[in-house]
């Protein structure tokens, strides 16, 4: 476990993963470059969290939404833009473009852009750590469109029957494409379905990148000392969202990748309230300043 | 020794051979180490103590996902599957994974080792008896495994990160048949010698094609017609190329038998390939395509008379 400094480090980790994925925005945009992009404006608590949680043999598995996981793992803004124009960098150098990059070197093996496509290997990757005798953790990132896959059910009922240390981290935005939730399914109660197969569940909301971490780390334990797979569900929300006018009504639409529209959106990708987990690590910051001060 | 094995129990024994050299190794499919054992093809590798070997549930998609992660951890595996048409299932991973992997290093071996159902009366919801737009669509190197000499070639080649090896239903249990090539160039076997130095006929059996294919030989044969035969023992449509280049540089007459139910067929390829070479051709397939939506014995019917009729003509 990290000591209260450190603790206080992953705020600013939080920050520094907000503005390097606005100079990767700005300096694709500015380019005119058309590189697919799925920006995670609003993501980086999750992602500071479980990055900093990943031990030696650990695995992460990640989707189309992957940058705020390179960054948090190291990954220079120049990489990333080296690696999005298929050029060769210290990530991946494997020609992957922006919805399939890997990291090896800091345990990112398996990025997938097919929705779902990603878990089953997970429980692969899994049940070869086992074999192997490694006392890892498997870390695969899906969202709330991927758990409406049949794959997901599949991957869940494979890494319950094989006990396999496995967390399916599951980044809910609510949204999928330009779809609310409400507008295409009934809900799905994680926590019912993960009892029902007898999976541990958790959910983290509030974007405190502190009390994330701390959660991860205590999953980490509970899964190593009883081989048995996790769900945790991470409620967010994804920034930068924007306004449409249809049928004389005015309509949200949740971002899903490529520019911001800030045209549209002005101060959007920057929210003031639990919303943005920037918000929060500053004001954590700031408290902590004041603490010392008063000290 | 081949009159003690059928088809199954041979690939059997070749399959707990090439588990036993591993160092570490997973075994898996539905039904594998326990009840029919898919016809007696897992037979004893959970006996193996290198090997993990589980019955799975029902997820042939997911399966597919388990075996590609077990490559990437470095763990090579085997699935055994029945039958062939759930792999559409996972075509998912068998395209998209399959592409998406061929960059990275150190992968482990992963097997899947699939019947293919072409015995008939299945319904006509069971419909994939063809290998062929397995193979278009996923570029996997697909083996047939319908003979002695076939099965040998199969498991002692370099195992590459992800192979097929299929087998017929209509042949599991028929005594294994002992075939020695001449000339296992590509993706063919050659089954007579001195095919360099005359002019015979060539019939080629392409796919899963068995029944039609033995019949059409055996109706030449009692008419004393002289030829060579080669049976397709790997979809690979470069090394079957090749192949076909070499034998077309004699001039010679091919038949060409294909039972597969697609309508992109690799025999199409093998006859273009021929024609263009100057080579004459005749390509036996399924015309009565409306047979696919009937349950029927499933075998191919060939008029054996349009055979004699391209042959006999100068």
């Amino acid at each position: 476990m990290y000591e209260s400094e450190q603790l206080l480090d992953l705020h600013q980790k939080v920050l520094e993963l907000r503005r390097k994925q606005f100079q990767i925005h700005e300096q694709i945009y500015q380019a005119g470059t058309k590189i697919p992009i799925h920006f995670a404006f609003g993501h980086e608590a999750i992602a500071v969290a479980v990055a900093s949680n990943l031990l030696n043999e650990d695995k992460l598995l990640l989707t189309h939404r992957n940058v705020h996981y390179h960054l948090a793992l190291g990954a220079t803004v120049e990489n990333l833009l080296s690696e999005y124009q298929l050029r060769d960098s210290p990530i991946s150098g494997r020609c992957l473009g922006s919805m399939n990059l890997d990291f090896p070197s800091k345990g990112v093996i398996y990025t997938s852009n097919i929705l779902g496509n990603n878990l089953s290997i997970a429980a692969g990757i899994a049940l070869g750590n086992k074999v192997k005798g490694l006392n890892s953790v498997t870390w695969c990132v899906t969202g709330d469109g991927a758990i409406e896959e049949g794959s997901f059910f599949e991957s869940l009922l494979l890494s319950i029957s094989r006990k396999l240390s496995l967390v399916f981290l599951v980044e809910n935005n609510g949204w999928s494409l330009a779809s609310e939730i409400a507008d295409r399914r009934v809900e799905i109660d994680l926590n019912l379905l993960s009892q029902s197969l007898g999976i541990k569940y958790l959910r983290l909301m509030g974007n405190n990148v502190q009390d994330y971490y701390s959660q991860l780390s205590k999953i980490r334990e509970i899964i190593q000392s009883k081989n048995q797979p996790f769900i945790v569900e991470v409620m967010l929300t994804t920034l930068g969202g924007y306004y449409v006018e249809e049928n004389g009504m005015r309509r949200y639409v949740n971002y899903h990748s490529g520019r911001v529209r800030t045209d549209l959106v002005g101060e959007s990708v920057i929210e003031l309230d639990s919303r943005d987990p920037v918000y929060i690590s500053e004001r954590a910051l700031e408290s902590s300043d004041q603490s010392l001060e008063k000290k | 020794m081949i009159g003690d094995f059928s088809l199954s129990s041979y690939i059997n024994m070749k399959l707990n051979s090439y588990l036993e050299d591993l160092d570490l190794g997973v075994f898996f499919g539905q039904n594998v180490i326990s009840g029919s054992r898919i016809s007696g093809l897992g037979l004893g590798v959970e006996l193996q103590e290198k090997i993990l070997s589980f019955n799975t549930p029902n997820l042939e998609n997911s399966l597919f996902g388990l075996g590609f992660g077990l490559s990437i951890a470095g763990i090579p595996s085997v699935y055994l599957m029945k039958q062939h048409d759930f792999s559409l299932l996972a075509f998912d991973h068998l395209v998209n994974t399959k592409k998406l992997l061929q960059n990275h290093s150190n992968l482990a071996a992963f097997l899947v080792v699939m019947v293919v159902v072409d015995s008939g009366y299945e319904g006509p919801q069971s419909n994939l008896n063809n290998l062929d737009d397995l193979y278009s669509l996923s570029q996997a190197d697909i083996w047939l495994l319908e003979n002695k000499c076939a099965i040998d070639n199969a498991f002692t080649s370099d195992r590459k990160n992800f192979e097929i090896f299929a087998i017929s239903q209509r042949n599991l249990k028929l005594p294994l048949i002992s075939e020695n090539p001449s000339i296992t160039l590509g993706g063919f076997q050659v089954l007579e010698n001195n095919i360099t130095e005359d002019f015979k006929p060539v019939i080629v059996n392409c796919g899963l094609s068995t029944e039609a294919f033995s019949s059409c030989l055996s109706f030449l044969h009692d008419r004393k017609i002289d030829f060579h035969m080669a049976r397709q023992f790997k979809m690979n449509l470069e090394e079957n190329l090749l192949f076909i280049e070499r034998l077309a540089a004699r001039g010679r007459k091919f038949v060409i038998v294909d039972g597969s139910k697609s309508r992109n067929r690799i025999s199409t390829h093998l006859a273009y390939a021929l024609l263009n070479l100057g080579s004459e051709v005749l390509l036996l397939g399924r015309q009565d395509l409306d047979s696919w939506r009937r349950v029927s014995q499933d075998n191919l019917q060939i008029d054996m008379e349009s055979v004699l009729d391209f042959l006999r003509k100068r």
